[in-house]
């Protein structure tokens, strides 16, 4: 693709140029013309209902039950700590990346989850670490030998969507220099010594998402909505891309029109097309759906 | 004359209502936002943002409510920060408001505040509105709008669909119209787009003011070749049918977007920069 090809609303409408570039993910185009042949990437969407308690905050033990769910179904494993063990050894020193955005947390019980899975999976509790924007200077972190990348999905004025892709920008002394172009160059991170090839396990937490941020702190509560969902899988372009579909149906629902988010996603097509993350294609994205179905979106 | 930083965290309450305010009063620059708000700063830092403080009101059982207080530096901004926000308005607070789901927010002057109580609770609302209403006396007069906002035609206009704005990027997030700055919209601009419904459907009016009609002219000629495919006359039928068209007077562009006729559009362009 052209990094420097111009896209306007006329390009939106015509359907041409930018269905070239992979768009269909940042500019909501048709499936079918981005169907390529090749291996398909598994995505797992877990919703339950009963996540969120009455006040809206997650229930752990229903957490563990949707990512033990999620987990059997990514590796084919029956026993989730049996799939657990299929991505991380007691040896290793485990960083789970987390979000700590005030409004829309990775939150603690997915948090604690993942880190209960993760002891059980025989990894010390003095090797595990859970941290956000500390990460450069976490001695976990530091140390580490595998990451566990959680973070909500939501729309993000730079970037169009805080997504698994964008978690890393914590890595990164200087994440103002990723802000160019719509944050277009994110992936570039992923392959720096810090992360690169230690991802075992991507959680894209889809419990309250938000699907529109204009407003103070991008925030706005009437543009939440509880979706009790949760995607998991290797592959993060995959799982961002399935999420940000599930955005992009939720503002039609909402608005009654397509409404292209501003700034587009750009970084999660060109993490597929460039940095060669993942796939962002939802053809060569095997999702496997799972729980509740109600008001599924995709 | 410049108006005198008001000491919110000294004038404002301990306690109101039962609510008792954080020990901790926050304080950020347009240097240490991002610290406060991360990505959402740079919405702030475009408006010309000068200072922001922060506190919480709160109770036993943990429910808080998130105060806010963003001194833009001047009225226009301000009301700028809230005009990008706001799907509706009314005047109960300041010089105009917007209460949805836990989320109050309104502008006084140069000041942008919000107030969140998130999730909602119909006590929640209550003292938001009293804090709310405490906050705005302490301002004690009210700012100028924009007056570019004073050029839109008032005939079918969706009052709450005005947004000001000198950044291109938040015409996009209202009216998508290019990842590219056609326009040529920076800080030293004045824009405003607005929506209008009449009988023909809904059509978009985008004003800008820049500095010089120099510049007025190169954005006139980026957006005639790059989005109206070089159309002489500065009116295009596009793909979905619709009609756009710009012209400039001087220093101002007037575009307008979703055009049932390019007749409409060159009536309604007319009107606004004369024959």
């Amino acid at each position: 693709m052209s990094p420097k090809k111009v896209i306007t609303r006329r390009d939106f409408i015509r359907d041409t140029g930018i269905a070239a570039m992979g768009s269909s993910l940042i500019l909501g185009k048709p499936e079918e013309l981005l169907a390529k042949p090749g291996k398909k990437s598994k995505v797992i969407l877990v919703r339950n209902p009963a996540v969120l308690d009455k006040n809206g905050k997650p229930q752990e033990a229903v957490v563990l039950k949707m990512l033990d769910q999620a987990l059997t179904a990514l590796t084919g494993k029956k026993d989730p700590v049996v799939a657990w063990k299929t991505l991380i050894k007691p040896r290793d020193v485990v960083g789970i990346k987390s979000n700590v955005w005030k409004y829309i947390p990775t939150t603690g019980p997915v948090e604690q989850a993942l880190k209960k899975r993760v002891i059980d999976a025989g990894v010390k509790p003095a090797n595990i670490g859970i941290d956000d924007r500390g990460v450069l200077k976490h001695d976990v972190f530091q140390r580490a030998t595998a990451l566990i990348n959680a973070r909500p999905m939501r729309t993000h004025h730079w970037s169009g969507v805080g997504s698994l892709i964008k978690n890393y920008v914590m890595f990164v002394p200087d994440p103002w220099a990723y802000h160019d172009d719509s944050c277009a160059s994110l992936g570039a991170i992923w392959h720096k010594p810090v992360v690169k090839g230690k991802t075992r396990l991507n959680v894209l937490v889809m419990l309250t998402p938000q699907f529109h941020g204009v407003g103070p702190h991008s925030f706005n509560p009437k543009y939440v909505w509880q979706y009790n969902g949760l995607l998991v899988g290797f592959d993060p372009v995959a799982l961002d891309a399935t999420g940000l579909r599930i955005l992009q149906a939720k503002r039609r629902a909402f608005f009654g029109e397509d409404r292209p988010l501003s700034p587009p996603a750009k970084h999660i097509v060109v993490a597929d097309t460039q940095y060669k993350l993942g796939t962002a294609d939802p053809n060569k994205i095997d999702l496997i759906k799972l729980g509740d179905s109600k008001d599924l979106l995709i | 004359m410049a108006q005198a930083t008001i000491e919110f965290a000294k004038l404002l309450p301990a306690e109101l209502g039962g609510w008792k305010r954080s020990d901790t009063v926050e304080s950020y620059d347009s240097k240490t936002l991002f610290k406060y708000i991360n990505g959402g700063a740079e919405l702030y830092r475009s408006y010309g943002f000068k200072s922001l403080i922060a506190m919480t009101y709160g109770q036993p059982d943990g429910a808080e409510i998130k105060v806010d207080i963003f001194d833009m530096g001047h009225p226009h901004d301000a009301f700028g920060v809230y005009s990008h926000g706001r799907e509706s308005s009314s005047r109960e607070v300041g010089q105009g408001s917007e209460y949805a789901a836990g989320l109050l927010t309104f502008f006084k002057h140069r000041y942008y505040v919000s107030l969140l109580g998130y999730p909602e609770t119909p006590e929640k609302k209550k003292q938001i509105f009293e804090l709310a209403r405490r906050i705005a006396a302490l301002i004690p007069r009210e700012g100028a709008l924009p007056p570019i906002v004073g050029r839109l035609p008032q005939k079918n206009l969706v009052p709450e669909s005005v947004r000001y704005f000198n950044h291109h990027i938040w015409l996009n997030t209202h009216y998508f119209v290019s990842h590219e700055n056609l326009l040529l919209i920076d800080r030293e601009c004045a824009a405003v787009l607005a929506k209008y419904a009449d009988k023909k459907k809904k059509y978009y009016l985008l004003l800008i003011q820049y500095p010089t009609a120099t510049k007025a002219k190169a954005a006139q000629s980026s957006f005639q070749k790059k989005y109206l495919s070089g159309s002489a006359k500065g009116v295009k039928q596009i793909e979905d049918g619709r009609f756009t068209g710009v012209r400039r007077k001087g220093r101002q562009l007037t575009v307008m977007f979703n055009g049932a006729s390019a007749q409409q559009v060159e009536a309604i362009l007319t009107q606004m920069t004369g024959p």
